[in-house]
C-alpha cells in the first residue's frame, strides 16, 4: 500500500485503482455505461439521496472523509486519534465528520454539510463502490448502522491542510 | 430446525445469488466487514453457510475455476464468504493457487484469504491476512502443485510490490 500521513506524521495504508494494483484495489474504475447504470440503480434504493461525484472504484467512505478523496483506505483509526477531536453529537458543523457504527465497528463516515442548532440536517458522503451523494443522516444503506460520533478536525491540521 | 437443502434447490439459490439484481448491494460496501454484512443478509445465504459439504463442493466446482470480472465478482464475493464456513483440506487446496495467481481483487481478495487461512487452521487478523495467506499458499501450492508453469510464477509477482531500486548485478 501507498503512503498517506497524518498531522502526526504516521502512515496510513491505503491503495489506487491502476492496472496492478494493490489489494484491496481494482484494476480499472467503472466505464461512462456503468457509471450510468450505477446511478441508476443508487436513485432506485435511494430516491432523495443527491450525487456530487460519479459512482468510482477509486476511493470509498474513509478516503473522501479523512483523505480528500485520495484513495482507499480500510482503517482510518490513524486519522481519528492524529486529525479529529471528538465533539457532542448535537453540536455539528458543517465540515465535522460523523462516524457510524454497526455492532461496534466503524462502517461508514461522511462530512457534514449542513447543520441547524447543532442539528445534522445533511450530509456528503461516498457509499463504497458507487457514488458520492448529499443524504439525511438516517438514509444510508442498512449496513452502515448508525451516527456514533462526531468528529471535529483540529485546527492545526485544518491549517494545515488550507496551506 | 430448517430442512436439508436438495442438490436442486442449491442450485437455485446459487443462481438467485448470481443475479446482479440480487447482489449487487455489495457495492455499498467500503470495508470488508459491511460487505460480508451485507453478503450475509442476501437471500439464502445464512442457510448455505449452514447446509453442509455438498454445498462447499458445489461451490469448489464452480469458484477456483472463474477469473474475476466486473460480471462475477459479487458471485464470487458471495461463494468464498460461504467457503469460508465450510474449511477442510479441499477448500485450502482449491484456493491456494488463485491466491499464489493473484486473480482476487478488491474485497475478494480479503474474503479469500480469510477462507484460505480459515481452511488451513491458521489465524491471522487485520492487515496480516493478506500477506500470510499469500505466504502460505505459496508453500502450499509449491508441495502440491509443483509442475506449476513457469509464466504462472512470474504472474503470481503481480501487485506483490519489492523496494529493490538496483539491479543485483554488480557493475565490473
Amino acid at each position: 500500500m501507498a503512503i498517506f500521513r497524518t498531522s502526526e506524521g504516521r502512515s496510513v495504508s491505503h491503495c489506487h485503482v491502476r492496472p496492478r494494483p494493490v489489494d484491496p484495489c481494482h484494476n480499472t474504475d467503472w466505464s461512462q455505461a456503468q457509471k450510468k447504470h450505477w446511478r441508476k440503480y443508487m436513485a432506485r434504493f435511494f430516491p432523495h439521496s443527491v450525487e456530487f461525484r460519479p459512482p468510482s472504484r477509486k476511493y470509498n467512505c474513509f478516503g473522501f472523509a479523512y483523505a480528500r478523496a485520495h484513495g482507499w483506505f480500510e482503517e482510518p483509526d490513524f486519522f481519528i486519534e492524529d486529525d479529529f477531536t471528538e465533539v457532542p453529537m448535537d453540536e455539528a458543523r458543517r465540515g465535522d465528520v460523523l462516524v457510524y457504527e454497526k455492532s461496534g465497528e466503524m462502517a461508514h463516515a461522511a462530512i457534514v454539510k449542513e447543520a441547524t442548532d447543532g442539528k445534522i440536517k445533511k450530509l456528503r458522503s461516498k457509499w463504497g463502490e458507487l457514488a458520492a451523494v448529499i443524504h439525511k443522516p438516517r438514509e444510508v444503506h442498512r449496513a452502515y448502522g448508525h451516527p456514533a460520533r462526531l468528529l471535529r478536525r483540529n485546527r492545526r491540521h485544518a491549517a494545515a491542510t488550507m496551506k | 430446525m430448517s430442512k436439508t437443502m436438495s442438490a436442486a434447490a442449491i442450485q437455485k439459490a446459487l443462481i438467485r445469488l448470481a443475479d446482479p439484481e440480487v447482489n449487487s448491494q455489495i457495492y455499498f460496501a467500503s470495508t470488508v466487514t459491511v460487505a460480508k454484512d451485507i453478503i450475509r443478509s442476501l437471500p439464502g445465504v445464512r442457510r448455505l453457510r449452514r447446509q453442509g459439504s455438498e454445498v462447499a463442493q458445489t461451490l469448489l466446482a464452480l469458484l477456483p475455476r472463474q477469473r474475476q470480472t466486473q460480471e462475477n465478482e459479487n458471485f464470487l464475493a458471495i461463494g468464498l464468504h460461504i467457503l469460508e464456513a465450510y474449511p477442510s483440506n479441499d477448500v485450502k487446496l482449491a484456493l491456494a493457487r488463485p491466491i499464489v495467481e493473484r486473480r482476487f481483487r478488491g474485497i475478494n481478495s480479503f474474503l479469500a484469504a480469510e477462507t484460505f487461512l480459515k481452511a488451513a487452521g491458521i489465524e491471522a487478523v487485520g492487515k496480516d491476512v493478506l500477506r500470510i495467506a499469500l505466504r502460505e499458499a505459496k508453500k502450499v501450492v509449491a508441495y502440491n502443485f509443483p509442475k506449476m508453469k513457469a509464466q504462472e510464477k512470474q504472474s503470481a509477482t503481480v501487485g506483490v510490490k519489492t523496494y529493490r531500486s538496483k539491479p543485483l548485478t554488480a557493475k565490473k
